[in-house]
């Protein structure tokens, strides 16, 4: 260290000396030819009154900086004078020099490496072995300096990978999302897409273009599997119900559509409690990372449904107010929402004694709701009326609340 | 009862400030309609049973599979099973759009995204530090 302030000055006899001293071998001639490219990159970080002299003198003894070089170099290294001469690297080893050459180099860093990252940096990316060898030096040389350079150093590597795929990514960038989504098993959202899967091909790169394939495979597989006529169905009723999907949804045979409406809902719930919720269940085991943000989603769409709904009965009833009441008339105004009967059956009661008039628009139920009360099980199956599926689920809510094991009789 | 299950514990419900923040975001479109209280402690309780619902049927599915974790597959399956088929679509929306943002996002662009400057700055932040630490070293 107490060489660096005095080496800086009088770069050209001081590495010599330090040569002879640190690996006399290193500072023979022949070496010299050899590595006249690398010690250009490496050397300025050297001579630089930063650097202890310890790694200074190793470095020197592989990439041997020849005098001329050497001195040619320092005034570039001094911290004001350094852009300019930084320019003078070339684009092929401006970018390398400027990894190693941080200090001085980082106002020009940008102009030829970064920002213009199509040309200078790929150029410079190209020799990898020249950037490992720096990558190895960097630790010995620049305590200091560390945090700020990996954070420059980090973005190189976007650039490089994204300039490979800009090309197909200002085309492609969203679609690029879906593929994994199809993978999952069902109708892949394609509204952003061009309109027919046939086209992506061209399109993408090959590997997407595999991947997307694979996707539309199995999107028609499993659309097939999972009766579309019941989602077309599906689809109608939303857009007509719900303002917010105004867009109809075209059939899921083309595998295109599926406009997802913009939610209204910005706010999301919170994920560790949706997990929570779901492993409150004994049953449940392990549960995937982005399970809960898929059950959050469902649950989003649950609830528009469920609160637009709600609201519609308030207007109708000149309310500004949604009560429990008409949240329960929803509810039981559809077979999708039979599972919440057990709830709401509990929430009327409640509403009576508080003296609401609930029964009012409920009589109807009311009835249905004592036939039910009797055997939780097949009330809610009998009120399901809807086939498989919803006696499942009535039964499944009935168990619940009984805290028994809710699926072993139901399956 | 509705209390002691869900309200008691808190764990096990969802917040409502959450709740309520989204119901109000549901309804700012529709004139003025509000949620009551007791609308809205029901509406959790759906929401805690639709989960319940959804992450049973999909547990059952992943064991037929012979899966130990639930996935967001098994999600969608329960999801076409117990009659929400129309939710798949944004489902899978959204569970893609969370990959994609855990895969990209987070690991590479972040460091630059997230430090909210441009190059030019972190460039004149990066030699103020190198400066500094010259300074430190001489």
């Amino acid at each position: 260290m107490s060489g660096d302030g005095t080496y800086a000055p009088r770069s050209p006899d001081l590495s010599s000396f330090r040569f002879d001293a640190a690996g006399p071998t290193s500072y023979v001639d022949p070496t010299e030819p050899q590595q006249l490219f690398l010690p250009q990159q490496s050397k300025p970080d050297f001579s630089h009154p930063q650097y202890p002299s310890s790694s200074y003198s190793n470095q020197r003894r592989y990439q041997v900086p020849p005098p001329q070089t050497f001195a040619q170099r320092r005034p570039t290294e001094h911290p004001i004078t350094s852009q300019a001469p930084g320019h003078d690297f070339g684009v092929g080893h401006s970018l390398v020099a400027q990894h190693e050459y941080h200090p001085p180099r980082a106002a020009s860093y940008p102009t030829p490496g970064y920002s213009a990252s199509g040309t200078g940096y790929t150029a410079a990316q190209a020799p990898p072995s020249q950037q490992q060898q720096q990558q190895q030096q960097q630790p010995l040389y620049q305590p200091p300096v560390r945090g700020s350079f990996q954070n420059q150093y980090s973005p190189p590597r976007q650039f490089f990978t994204g300039d490979h795929l800009t090309a197909a990514q200002t085309q492609l960038r969203q679609p690029y999302g879906y593929p994994g989504a199809a993978a999952t098993g069902a109708d892949p959202p394609r509204d952003r897409q061009p309109p027919t899967t046939t086209s992506h091909p061209d399109a993408m790169p090959p590997r997407r273009a595999a991947a997307a394939a694979a996707a539309a495979a199995v999107a028609a597989q499993a659309a097939s599997e999972d009766a579309p006529v019941s989602y077309q169905q599906e689809e109608s009723i939303t857009a007509i119900t719900s303002a917010g999907e105004g867009e109809g949804l075209e059939g899921s045979s083309s595998n295109t559509t599926t406009t997802i409406e913009p939610s209204p809902v910005k706010t999301k719930f919170p994920t560790a409690r949706i997990k929570r919720i779901m492993q409150a269940d004994e049953e449940v085991g392990k549960v995937a990372q982005q399970t809960p943000i898929a059950v959050g989603k469902a649950l989003e769409l649950f609830m528009v449904a469920l609160v637009t709904r709600s609201a519609e009965v308030a207007r109708q009833r000149n309310s500004k107010r949604v009560s429990g009441q008409m949240l329960k008339q929803v509810i039981e105004s559809d077979d999708q929402w039979d599972f919440l009967r057990e709830i709401v059956r509990k929430v009327e009661v409640d509403e009576s004694k508080k003296g609401g008039a609930s029964q009012a628009g409920a009589s109807g139920r009311a009835a249905h709701k004592g036939e039910s009360s009797g055997t939780d099980e097949e009330g809610g199956g009998g009120g399901g009326g809807g086939g498989n599926g919803a006696g499942e689920v009535a039964a499944v809510a009935g168990k619940k609340k009984r805290g028994g094991g809710r699926k072993k009789k139901v399956q | 009862m509705s209390d002691h299950e869900f309200g008691g514990n808190d764990d096990l419900s969802l917040p409502k400030a959450t709740v309520q923040k989204i119901v109000s975001e549901i309804l700012s479109g529709s004139s003025g309609i509000a949620y009551s209280k007791e609308a809205r402690d029901i509406l959790i309780e759906c929401c805690v049973e639709f989960i319940t619902l959804i992450s049973s049927e999909a547990n059952e599915i992943s064991e037929k599979e012979a899966k130990k974790t639930i996935a967001c597959d098994h999600i969608i399956k329960a999801l076409d099973q117990l009659g929400f088929p129309d939710y798949i679509p944004a489902v899978l929306e959204a569970a893609a759009e969370h990959k994609e943002v855990q895969k990209g996002r987070e690991k590479k662009a972040n460091k630059l995204e997230q430090s909210g400057m441009t190059l030019e700055e972190l460039e004149r932040l990066q030699q103020e530090q190198f400066a500094a630490a010259a300074a430190r070293h001489n």
